[in-house]
């Protein structure tokens, strides 16, 4: 069953015809050093978070005579909190106590131990898991990969399909620009989520006929979404999008452009093929704050928000949609002639329309 | 003295708040398990017990089939238990003695010797001034395991520490707590006030409570009720740090405060707002403080500055938005009150029709207009002008309108108008505008809040 949906997978892939329908007017304008990730800066090695053995012990050599004092007072009040049931980890290493040290207050400490705690619950019931599993007896396989009449498309040949679309898009289809000049405005764990959102509109966008063609805009070198996309899987140089310091306003003009925000002045009817549209990369956790609209204010670009109240009951939740949720629908809405109600249907969460 | 305020119709501001629970504790300790339940089950009386007892204790619980890490902490949960309760009696303070003599005799690590001498020495402290020796004893062992603590080990320190005559000592212990924590509750200064209360020691209470003002440090519910176990006097030293310090009591707190006042033999009366003296005796009520006028125009210039030239002015309106406000102000002068539209006329309940809210907002103005004469601006938005016409066009003659667009805010306009109009002006809201406390500052500094608290107070607010 899986070769036969991987066959029509493909299959529906090769094409037959294809037609942009973008104006090329606004893609003339396109240099090739946007074009293309060049490898001047050297990609980074860690995870901007995580702190290696050697620089651990770098740093705990060189405390000041303040911080001495903290870090003793600190081991007292683990002592503390294991002997008092709290949930702590079994044992601390010299990375954890340099992570610790920067903490500002009880609070956020006793979080991150309770995080720390809880991954080493998770490596423990996994290895139990395991072993019980391999008491167990295996059942038989029920296809047989090899000697079929069935055709075996492998992962590397689906990719080779999707990149090709990929560049192909890169050169003459329509971009896709991602405003990532808010980065002071994030927290370290929503830089994280902003890359697993990365990763599902990655997915969904090449898996397309017609892909957008990614292009990040605002990006900081010495970032940390630069640094996180480093590592979700492959390096950088692999995938086919363009990462600049440059503002996207150098490059499009404004009477292309159009900025998706849930806070937007006008309801979007229909997808417009002569403009190229903008997400902010913004994950907000924490506080629901107008900063996409205002950006669009400032440089006077067009702001547009979706049609969300026209076509569905909202019971609960914000309206402010996930990133591999908007592409998802921007992809289906090119291709259905403004079918809002499937492109809904498909990627809005059930729960937010969920009535008892 | 001091002014109740409570009344009907039109009133200001109540003094005191309405939140009258007290604020939670977050358990995540041993004591939050499921588990602690049975270990409660096995002691029913509350008495003086042997080391036997603890020890079939021990062995039952080590029988049961609960996860490794509680039964070696259960001991350590159950003495916590005890120590951390706020009316401490006689005998669940001799039920964690006991524990304690139990668990001494045991062999220990230094890790868990911190906490168990640490919820010795709060139980001990929370008892009274009967357990001095044992308190002392205390002190010595915790010196021998370190010369700083953490925070929970100096919280109970203090409270060891103020059953003794060297309770001075628990301000060394204060900051040391801050080393490793920017802030602290005021748990840390209660047992504090508790010793300088015992000795009648006016200075230090004084002092106390000045470092309560400057660290923005509230006031717990332990705090007044030491105050209210003195009597009379300090009581009424209670009310005049109220009084000086601007604090705004919660409803629970003032409940208590009564009840004090009337065992002592005084009757309470709801005095009226207007009226300044007391129905009782007919002397003059001191008046709450109002703003001065340097004061006011410290706001004022800090405020209008401020305003203006943010970069977060996109996220509420635009630059071209507020320009045309400012020559709107300019062109149209001093107001001596501002109505924000769409607040009065949505704070009536839901299923009203939106004909009936024109009609709210008409007559609301009309009273201003000719019953009050006053000069009024009206702030909304611009899907107001779809309104019906009759109120509109009644609205529009009588009073100065200034519309923004649908998408942005009109807080700041408000603010903006009433302070640059002068003195007296008022607005008419529902909303606290705390939001925007933030963009004084500067010249003010730490005075800022007060300031703004004490300009709020001549807000009106309706009620329906």
């Amino acid at each position: 069953m899986q070769a036969l949906r991987r066959c029509s997978h493909v299959l529906k892939l090769i094409p037959t015809t294809r037609t942009y329908l973008t104006n090329p007017k606004t893609l003339e304008k396109r240099k090739p050093d946007d074009l293309c990730y060049k490898t001047t800066i050297p990609s980074p090695k860690i995870p901007f978070d995580k702190i290696t053995v050697e620089d651990a012990k770098k740093i705990l050599t060189n405390l000041t005579p303040e911080e001495e004092k903290q870090l003793k007072i600190l081991k007292l009040e683990y002592d503390v909190f294991f002997s008092t049931g709290v949930r702590v980890p079994n044992e601390m290493t010299s990375e954890m106590w340099c992570t610790i040290l920067k903490k500002p207050s009880v609070a956020s400490r006793r979080r991150m131990y309770n995080f720390w705690f809880k991954t080493e619950k998770k490596i423990e019931n996994e290895k139990k898991r395991k072993q019980k599993k391999a008491l167990q007896p295996k059942p038989e396989k029920s296809f047989n990969f090899y000697n079929n009449i069935y055709f075996f498309v492998r992962e590397t040949t689906m990719n080779q399909h999707y990149y090709n679309n990929l560049c192909h898009a890169m050169r003459f289809g329509p971009p896709l620009l991602f405003d990532m000049s808010f980065e002071n405005k994030m927290t370290d764990r929503e830089v994280k989520n902003f890359v697993t959102q990365l990763q599902y509109s990655h997915s969904i966008n090449k898996m397309n006929q017609e892909p957008f063609h990614f292009s990040f805009y605002n990006v900081l070198s010495e970032g940390r979404f630069f640094n996180q996309m480093h590592f979700f899987g492959k390096d950088l140089s692999n995938i086919p999008w363009t990462v600049s310091n440059n503002d996207f306003q150098d490059i499009y003009d404004k009477e292309n452009l159009i900025y998706l925000s849930p806070n937007g002045a006008r309801t979007m009817k229909e997808y417009d093929h002569n403009a190229i549209y903008i997400i902010g990369g913004i994950v907000d956790r924490s506080e629901e704050v107008p900063l996409t609209f205002a950006k669009a204010k400032k440089e006077k670009i067009r702001s547009v928000r979706f049609p969300l109240e026209r076509y569905l009951d909202w019971t609960r939740g914000s309206k402010s949609l996930t990133i591999d949720q908007v592409v998802g629908i921007l992809l289906r809405i090119k291709q259905n002639n403004n079918n809002w109600e499937a492109a809904f249907s498909e990627f809005v969460p059930k729960r937010k329309t969920y009535k008892d | 003295m001091f002014k109740l305020l409570t009344g009907r119709g039109l009133r200001p501001i109540l003094l005191f708040n309405n939140f009258k629970g007290s604020i939670r504790t977050i358990k995540s300790d041993a004591r939050n398990d499921e588990h602690f339940q049975t270990v409660l089950s096995f002691i029913k009386d509350n008495q003086y017990k042997d080391i036997d007892f603890w020890v079939e204790c021990d062995r039952k619980i080590n029988s049961l089939n609960i996860n490794e890490r509680f039964k070696q902490v259960w001991t350590n949960a159950l003495l916590r238990h005890y120590a951390h309760q706020s009316d401490l009696k006689k005998d669940d303070f001799e039920l964690g003695i006991s524990l304690y003599d139990y668990m001494k005799s045991k062999k220990v690590d230094d890790r868990n010797r911190l906490t168990i001498l640490s919820a010795a020495l709060r139980l001990c402290g929370e008892r009274g001034s009967s357990e001095t020796d044992r308190i002392d004893q205390l002190l010595t062992e915790i010196h021998q395991i370190a010369d700083f603590f953490d925070v929970d080990t100096c919280q109970s320190i203090i409270i060891g520490l103020s059953a003794t005559d060297r309770w001075r000592d628990g301000y060394r212990y204060l900051d040391m707590a801050k080393l490793t924590s920017h802030t602290l509750g005021p748990e840390f200064y209660s047992p504090l006030f508790r010793a300088a209360l015992r000795f009648d020691d006016k200075k230090e209470v004084d002092k106390l409570a000045k470092a309560l003002h400057e660290h923005d440090v509230y006031v717990s519910e332990k705090i007044v009720n030491y105050f209210i176990q003195k009597g009379k006097k300090w009581l009424l030293d209670l009310l005049f740090y109220y009084y000086e310090y601007r604090w705004i009591p919660g409803a629970r707190q003032m409940e208590l405060i009564k009840e004090a006042f009337v065992r002592e033999g005084y009757c309470i009366n709801n005095i009226e707002p207007r009226k300044s003296t007391c129905p009782c005796c007919s002397q003059k009520l001191l008046p709450l403080p109002k703003l001065g006028l340097t004061d006011f125009e410290r706001l004022r210039r800090s405020f209008l500055k401020l305003a203006v030239e943010r970069d977060d002015i996109f996220l509420s309106t635009t630059i071209e938005e507020l320009q045309r406000f400012i020559t709107f102000m300019n062109e149209s002068g001093r107001f001596d009150m501002i109505v924000d539209g769409l607040n009065v006329a949505y704070a009536a309940p839901k299923h009203i029709t939106l004909k009936q809210r024109a009609e709210l907002l008409r007559s609301v103005i009309n009273y201003l207009v000719d019953v009050r004469r006053k000069r009024v601006l009206v702030l909304g938005r611009k899907h107001m002008l779809s309104w019906p016409g009759k109120f509109m066009d009644e609205i529009q003659d009588k009073a100065k309108c200034f519309f923004v667009d649908n998408k942005s805010e009109d807080d700041k306009m408000t603010l903006y108008a009433a302070l640059s109009s002068g003195r007296q002006t008022q607005i008419v809201t529902l909303d606290e505008l705390r939001d925007h406390k933030y963009l004084l500052g500067g010249e003010l500094g730490l005075k800022a809040n007060n300031c703004f608290l004490r300009y709020g107070r001549e807000l009106i607010k309706y009620h329906f």
